[in-house]
């Protein structure tokens, strides 16, 4: 380029990497919000998360808000007259627990958790907890039939 | 501690997403660009402050901002490489009355738009009239008459 009569530092180098780091930028900023469309911050199937506990399973989001209600739900299929749901300390300590449905006859602290003791008519039982973030970042937790198998839970709560 | 988490993570966001979006967008404010800045300000205050409206929450989150800012500037003159990414470089649009297709392409901008500054600031009416035009790093057409 003739521009020997300007002082200006140009560097045609740098124009081109950046050029081409704005274009991944753009492809993230973009990427981002279709994930976020599909619910990846929401509480939808894309951001919805399974444990088996033998015949029952817990479902829980992947990214949480910290403040925002989230729910923690298990699913027992065969459950018998009494049934429990632990869940360790270490998980609750990062909520505050809004609302259990149904609620449980009985709530024992036991094995570093709390027990959760349901009656039922037999069947299918499906209990719900209403919770809310008080902590922001990684959330780990157990969560266990009766006070058997433990799964671990793992979330995200943003902010 | 969370509230100075919150500013400088929007501090960075900030100024990442203003990079990304190009030097013409700060160049040259719309009045539509002016009512999105406030939509912007709008949703940054509501995230900066979540729930804790008190004055001490405001100083340590006006704090942070500045902070930031001064130990970027700080790190930009001691890296000129950081300087480049954090503020471009200047990007020549046209020589000697000659377009120069694929910077205007990859700056985003229309021969129009050199028109239009050449005209505001100097009064050309022809490409031809114009030795240089370069597009600053603040966003800005400069024109240097032939």
């Amino acid at each position: 380029m003739a521009t020997a009569d300007l002082e200006i530092k140009f560097d045609p180098k740098f124009e081109k990497a950046n050029h081409r780091a704005e274009r991944i930028g753009w492809s993230i900023m973009f990427a981002l919000l279709v994930a976020t469309s599909l619910g990846l911050f929401g509480q939808s199937r894309f951001s919805w998360r399974k444990v088996e506990l033998g015949n029952a399973a817990a479902h829980f989001s992947k990214f949480i808000r910290k403040e925002a209600p989230t729910q923690l739900r298990f699913e027992i299929q065969d459950a018998a007259e009494q049934e429990s749901i632990w869940i360790s300390n270490e998980y609750l300590k990062n909520f505050r627990v809004e609302e259990i449905t149904p609620e449980p006859t009985e709530v024992i602290a036991v094995n570093n958790g709390f027990q959760h003791i349901f009656k039922t008519k037999g069947g299918k039982l499906n209990v719900s907890f209403e919770l809310v973030p008080e902590e922001f970042g990684r959330i780990e937790g157990d969560v266990a039939r009766g006070l058997g198998h433990h799964e671990s839970i793992k979330q995200f709560a943003y902010f | 501690m969370e509230s100075v988490i919150r500013a400088l993570l929007i501090y960075v966001f900030l100024q990442i997403v203003v990079r990304l979006s190009g030097r013409r967008t700060l160049g040259e404010l719309t009045p539509f660009d002016l009512v999105l800045l406030l939509i912007i300000s709008e949703a940054t205050q509501q995230a900066l402050m979540s729930q804790d409206f008190s004055v001490t929450n405001a100083f340590i989150v006006i704090t942070t901002l500045f902070g930031a800012d001064i130990v970027l500037s700080k790190l930009k003159k001691v890296s000129p490489s950081m300087q480049k990414w954090m503020e471009g470089v200047p990007t020549l649009l046209v020589e000697h009355g000659n377009v120069l297709n694929e910077k205007l392409k990859s700056s985003r901008i229309e021969v129009e738009d050199i028109l239009e500054s050449a005209r505001i600031n100097h009064g050309i009416a022809k490409l031809s009239d114009i030795k240089y035009a370069i597009l600053e790093k603040s966003g800005e057409i400069s024109i240097i008459p032939k």
